[in-house]
């Protein structure tokens, strides 16, 4: 079980934040507070929690720094930069940097590995934030955009393509019409920018869409 | 070496090839997937199957085969394979004239070898020149090569035959292999392609349940490990209880190579993934946590549903 404390300035935000972690069995929500100043004095009795911040730049580096100096986790719920730099810069054993929109499953998993010592970028922040790799993409155009990524659906059609099978295959394997079939193989060649099946597949095994 | 007998020579070499000519032309047959360009297949069997380029078939459906007497029959598409890019048809007839096949000792640099095709609706169309060379691409047991010809492929001749001076095909002309050379990809190889899309509608290939990334290796990790290779496959996912799993392969690896092949590109990985059955025990080699770990993985089949 790992015990959470919310720092949230809003009696709404924390409530929404804490019927959010209710949904998840091994987070136990062990406090409430506004601010900073209520953090210093309550953090010393819960020194396992992990801390959830509602991120504004007047708190919100104190909040950090507060749990910084003790050494503990924390995740920030933030939607600029300037929060993510606090982080970056500070002292945490582990910590997370989400948007305000993160969903309950998002904010659960990134307790989880802030508890366990990890630092957790949102997906959506990451191209904004993250320092280069030290195993770079070989090719940035050949990475997607989160927009263009396949749908399931997709995903089990473009591996029935790799297999070499006809869309008429392809639609007694996934119980589909052949129309449906046709429809996910020209989506698929659009969202890959290929001109062939051939390439349509290569294309997708370059950016691990197909098992192999 | 008098003028007449030089001259006998002459037309005793061109009739000879034009004899050839005639003989072969009836197993070159006219691919019509619909688009304004059309492909040429080779027959390969007299019960209808039909090899061609998988890049020269556009589409799945509504395809035609035009004989070389000019009949045109409805085609349908057994399979294709990327790899090889290779494609198997079927036309619902009996009694066709199937183009016999060269061992695979009998294509050799220097022998003169014709390319034939029929590109559009001009008919058949012919090429001869020297076989330059033949590049062994892996053995795998097999086997496998192609060819590298100074006779030109025309576009459309995609599919066509490549054949020695008995009227054996030696290999199956592609004009997307060579960006611009003439290049085919040697017979035992699309022997192996067609059987296995005609028994199964797909190649079987040892599979491992992973999804990869290139990724660039570090020159401070190349440095420290002695590596070759600037590039190199990271684990992007593995599928639960698959060979990879079993074999305790993690997300986050990143795979150098397969027992003696650098695999720096998914399609190497692909391609030795071709050449083994599925119950191979491979030897993989890893990156994890900046260290070398090798591991042993026992190959399975590609999941059927």
């Amino acid at each position: 079980m790992i015990d959470v404390l919310i720092v949230a300035p809003y009696s709404s935000v924390r409530a929404g934040l804490r019927t959010l972690l209710a949904e998840s069995a091994d987070c136990r929500v062990v406090g409430e507070i506004g601010g900073s100043s209520d953090l210093a004095r309550i953090l010393p009795k819960t020194p396992d929690a992990v801390v959830i911040c509602d991120y504004t730049p007047v708190d919100g580096p104190e909040v950090v720094a507060t749990v910084g100096e003790r050494g503990g986790s924390l995740v920030v719920l933030g939607d600029g930069e300037a929060g993510y730099r606090e982080l970056a810069g500070g002292d945490l054993a582990g910590w997370a940097y989400l948007r305000k929109e993160a969903d309950g499953d998002e904010i659960a998993g990134a307790v989880r590995a802030v508890a366990a010592g990890l630092v957790v970028l949102d997906r959506l922040l990451a191209p904004a934030f993250c320092p280069p790799l030290p195993f770079a993409p070989m090719l940035a155009e050949e990475s997607l955009l989160p927009d263009e990524t396949l749908t399931p659906r997709e995903r089990e059609v473009i591996q029935l393509m790799a297999q070499g099978l006809p869309n008429k295959n392809i639609a007694a394997r996934l119980s589909i019409s052949l129309h449906t079939v046709k429809f996910h193989v020209a989506s698929i060649l659009a969202k890959l920018n290929a001109n062939s099946r051939t390439e349509a597949v290569t294309q997708g095994a370059r950016r691990g869409l197909v098992t192999l | 070496m008098t003028t007449e007998t030089t001259n006998a020579l002459l037309q005793s070499l061109s009739s000879e090839l034009a004899g050839l000519v005639e003989q072969i032309a009836p197993t070159v047959v006219r691919v019509d997937d619909g688009t304004r360009l059309t492909a040429t297949g080779t027959l390969w069997s007299a019960e209808g199957v039909v090899v061609t380029t998988s890049h020269g078939v556009e589409r799945d459906e509504d395809l035609a085969i035009e004989l070389a007497d000019g009949s045109r029959h409805v085609a349908t598409l057994i399979g294709r394979d990327h790899d090889t890019d290779l494609a198997v048809l079927k036309v619902d007839a009996t009694g066709l004239p199937a183009i016999a096949l060269a061992g695979p000792t009998d294509a050799k640099p220097g022998q003169f070898a014709l390319a034939l095709g029929r590109p559009g609706t001009h008919g058949l169309e012919v090429t001869l020149g020297l076989l330059n060379a033949r590049i062994e691409t892996q053995s795998g047991g097999n086997p496998e090569y192609i060819l590298h010809t100074d006779a030109t492929f025309y576009p459309g001749f995609s599919g066509g035959p490549l054949v020695d001076m008995r009227g054996r095909l030696i290999g199956l002309c592609n004009l997307n292999y060579g960006r611009g050379r003439s290049v085919a990809l040697g017979t035992p190889t699309v022997a192996h392609v067609v059987e296995a899309i005609v028994a199964r509608g797909r190649v079987q290939r040892g599979y491992l349940g992973i999804r990869t990334q290139a990724v660039t290796l570090p020159e401070s990790v190349r440095a420290r490990l002695e590596l070759q290779q600037a590039y190199a496959l990271m684990l992007v996912g593995i599928e639960e209880n698959g060979p990879a799993d079993r074999g305790s392969l993690m997300l986050g690896d990143t795979l150098l190579g397969i027992d003696d092949r650098t695999v720096a590109d998914v399609n190497d990985l692909r391609r030795y993934l071709r050449s083994k059955a599925a119950g191979t025990q491979v030897q993989v080699h890893l990156l994890r946590g900046g260290e070398l770990l090798h591991l042993a993985v026992t190959l399975g089949a590609e999941p059927t549903e």
